[in-house]
């Protein structure tokens, strides 16, 4: 089963919320090695480099020029066996969380997009809830082995909100944000 | 027979020959031209503001129609019309007062020299515009069975309108109880009629199948036996005609505009039935003259010593207000057009006082996007197919709306909203407030708007723009989160005002449904027509505002936007887009300081131009970023892979808020 280890935006300066992508250094779908400067990215006083924290396949989130806030994920590190072999593989929320996709011809005459999008939260991995995850934020709920109905979310819940609650959840109030990331990016493997 | 206005081409011996007139009749006459003499000194001494067009020498027009008619029936005329309307009301002191600006006036100063009403006359100053206005009046009193009748008075020169036509056509073609004066005075304004109306003016009635009658102003007898007669025919044969009134203006078109020979004028005034009078009977008409002179006088000071007309206090400031937010749920799903249709079949059926206008509604087929499919099956002679006919099927809507009867007029492409917009614009909107509130126009006008079907540039606009901030109107545009039949209900309900209903095309097909996506909730302001809004459940990045077809794209937008970029979208849909009301906007520009406005047709000077103008006026802090999305400013194609890139969709309104959310 593969792991999916998240590429997240570090918290290098305390006063910013947000850091720009400026670059990614490798590509999209191919092999990366653990360590591996991955990304380039700008805070407010200066550019750093994100290391790739596993050995697999690149999975790109964000875009290059993307605004990302701190804790986001960019991407993930796809570790298993047959990720290297299959870099084109496109990518989808479903494969993830068990989402159906939003086919673009759903205007044309079988109903509003809202019809379907509830039937997407019915049918998701997370059941009939009043919570709906963006896909990077089901990504890390997947990746992490966390229940998002455990947490007392509701709404929409963007990936550093999920992360947040992980951590108020999880550890003690005093921990720090950095300590948060640590603990998300060394999740429990299930 | 049919006659060119000439000097010489007049019987020679109606010039000779004094004519026999009932005393009544002839201080008419004197009353008339001493008014607008008055009118025209009044004028060149500063005491008139703006302009006047007076009926001397044509005073008889409206004389002998006006001994033939009764209570109830209804006059209609244009610019050239204060003796049509003191012939039929003997106001003189509501119109001198009128004209002179003051509160007394018989439309307390609103409406002025062109725009007057009192008395079963209206009359307007768009050359032909009242034609099927005066169609709709006379449908009306067919539906009332009441025998009365409408005239509509027409110029030689308006004879070149096409609107004329198609009134014509359907007064025959439904055989109402109208009779069209046309007073051919031998000029349009500067241009002789020669040299601007074609063949014989009877010749365009009988075209129509209209009977057709002629007469002229030297002949006065005749003339009023002619006019007797030709009222008589349209009460009791229930059918329209055309009297031919040929007639010579004896004063400037205006105040002093006059390039005709002064010869011509000259020989014309001496075969003028007053001054033949005055030279048989001097004693008589100098008597008449006194007697209107001092009337005219005391008009005059009246006047003169009542309070100017004066506007109430307003303001142009948007209305700030609490917003309440609903929650209403959509009982019945269904299509849109399903839900159109049943909010017609409902209201129709509950007040006998609706009718419907259009073209191909009726019958089986139910118009173009058969929208009232069934209907005429429902409410025999309630549903009424005209010909094609766009101005007209407005000015019969308005015509039927001043008689009390709300006319649901569909327009089968709003593309074609272009030819019915004199009547909307210049009628429609202008008689409730020139007319000083004496009457109202409940006027429905339903039309279809926007592309994706591949109909090209003439089938596929949004042109709504172009009829929003028409004064005294109300534009609304439905949309698939409000139920179209609850629309129509608070439509029906209150309808108070020329309102032009939006139908985007693509709501037709879609399912009326209160399902949003997931992760925001559906609310409604709680105003009359109310502003829908998509309330997220969570922390808010930007506002898009949108209305109509555009809010099914914009809900497929947002979800991408979450999904794929965490970016969460308030969306707000008003269903009433003039008046505008800002506040519920305004409300959630203050929490997100982004907006992205989407509308289907082009953007410049458009509807969200108006709303960033407003918003900037209101609260000039609270919009710190803006993106407008819109049509293209190119013709749209027809094309389907050109269409689809050229209108608004969801993956614009994706890239767009991403643009407006990246610099925080």
């Amino acid at each position: 089963m593969a792991e999916f280890i998240p590429i997240q935006v570090p918290f290098a300066n305390p006063n910013d919320t947000a850091a720009i992508l400026v670059e990614w250094l490798a590509v999209h779908g191919g092999s990366v090695t653990l360590g591996q400067i991955v990304a380039r990215m700008e805070t407010t006083k200066t550019v750093i480099d994100v290391d790739s924290p596993a050995t697999g396949r690149l999975d790109c989130v964000a875009e290059a020029g993307a605004e990302v806030p701190l804790g986001m994920a960019i991407g993930f590190i796809e570790v298993s066996a047959g990720a290297a072999s299959s870099p084109t593989q496109p990518r989808s929320v479903a494969r993830y969380a068990g989402f159906d996709t939003v086919a673009d011809d759903t205007l044309t005459s079988k109903g509003p997009p809202g019809s379907r999008a509830v039937a997407h939260r019915v049918q998701s991995a997370y059941g009939d809830t009043d919570i709906r995850l963006s896909r990077r934020a089901q990504l890390v709920a997947s990746h992490i082995g966390m229940d998002p109905t455990t947490l007392g979310l509701v709404g929409l819940v963007k990936t550093r909100e999920f992360l947040e609650a992980v951590a108020r959840a999880s550890v003690p109030t005093e921990m720090t944000n950095e300590q948060i990331t640590d603990d998300v990016e060394s999740p429990p493997v299930s | 027979m049919d006659c060119q206005t000439s000097f010489s081409d007049l019987n020679v011996a109606d010039q000779a020959r004094v004519p026999k007139l009932d005393e009544r009749l002839l201080s008419k006459a004197i009353l008339i031209r001493t008014v607008e003499k008055r009118l025209l000194e009044l004028f060149a001494a500063g005491k008139l503001h703006g302009t006047v067009h007076t009926c001397i020498g044509q005073e008889w027009t409206g004389i002998v129609i006006a001994e033939a008619l009764r209570e109830g029936d209804a006059v209609l005329t244009g610019h050239r019309g204060h003796g049509h309307y003191l012939s039929r009301t003997d106001d003189v002191e509501g119109l001198v007062a009128e004209l002179m600006g003051r509160q007394s006036g018989v439309c307390a100063g609103r409406g002025g020299s062109q725009h007057l009403h009192g008395g079963g006359v209206y009359s307007s100053g768009v050359q032909g515009g009242m034609a099927p206005v005066a169609a709709g009046l006379a449908l009306a009193r067919k539906y009332e069975r009441t025998g009365n009748v409408v005239i509509l008075f027409l110029g030689d020169g308006t004879l070149g309108e096409g609107v004329v036509y198609e009134a014509l056509n359907i007064i025959s073609k439904w055989q109402l109880p109208l009779l069209v004066v046309v007073e051919d005075n031998g000029y349009a304004q500067s241009t002789r009629k020669a040299e601007a109306v074609s063949g014989e003016v009877g010749a365009r009635a009988t075209a129509f199948g209209i009977d057709d009658f002629h007469a002229d102003t030297w002949n006065i007898e005749h003339l009023l036996a002619t006019a007797k007669a030709c009222v008589k025919h349209v009460r009791e044969e229930g059918r329209p005609a055309l009297l031919h009134i040929e007639t010579y203006r004896l004063a400037p078109h205006s105040k002093g505009d006059d390039n005709r020979d002064p010869a011509e004028v000259a020989g014309f005034r001496n075969i003028d039935v007053i001054e033949r009078i005055k030279t048989d009977n001097p004693r008589l008409v100098e008597r008449l003259q006194a007697v209107a002179t001092s009337r005219v006088d005391q008009a005059v000071a009246r006047a003169e010593a009542s309070e100017c007309a004066m506007p109430p206090l307003a303001t142009n400031s948007p209305n700030m207000h609490y917003v309440r937010w609903l929650y209403t749920q959509i009982i019945s799903p269904g299509r849109g057009v399903e839900r159109i249709r049943e909010g017609l079949a409902r209201n129709i059926a509950s007040n006998n006082r609706i009718v419907l206008l259009g073209e191909d509604i009726g019958g089986d087929y139910g118009g173009a996007f058969k929208v009232t499919a069934g209907l005429d099956a429902l409410f025999p002679g309630r549903v009424l197919s005209t010909p094609i006919s766009e101005a007209a099927i407005i000015g019969l809507g308005i015509g039927m709306a001043l008689e009390g009867v709300i006319s649901v007029c569909e327009i089968m492409f709003g593309d074609f909203l272009t030819l019915a917009s004199d009547q909307l614009i210049n009628h429609a909107a202008k008689f409730r407030y020139v007319y000083n509130n004496k009457v109202r126009v409940p006027l429905i006008v339903r039309t279809p708007m926007g592309g994706r079907r591949g109909y090209g540039a003439t089938h596929s606009q949004s042109l709504e723009k172009h009829f929003l901030g028409i004064p005294d109107t109300r534009v609304l545009a439905l949309h698939h989160r409000f139920d179209p039949a609850e629309s129509l209900n608070l439509l029906f309900s209150t309808v108070d005002r020329p309102t032009l209903l939006i139908e985007n095309k693509s709501i037709y097909a879609c399912l009326i449904s209160d399902k949003v996506p997931a992760g925001w909730v559906l609310e409604h302001s709680s105003s009359k027509f109310p502003t829908t809004r998509l309330r997220p459940l969570g922390s808010v990045d930007a506002t898009i505002l949108c209305y109509g077809g555009m809010l099914m794209h914009v809900e497929q937008a947002i979800e991408t936007l979450f999904e794929e970029y965490e970016l969460v979208c308030e969306v707000m849909c008003p269903m009433q887009l003039y008046p505008l009301d800002l506040a519920p906007i305004l409300e959630s520009v203050k929490q997100t300081g982004r907006l992205l406005i989407v509308e289907e047709g082009s953007g410049y000077a458009g509807f969200g131009s108006e709303v960033v103008a407003q918003l900037a006026e209101v609260s000039p802090t609270a919009l710190k970023r803006l993106r407008r999305i819109s049509g293209p400013m190119h013709p749209i194609p027809a094309a389907k892979t050109l269409e689809a890139a050229v209108l608004p969709s969801s993956s614009h309104v994706v890239d767009a808020v991403r643009e407006v959310c990246r610099d925080g």
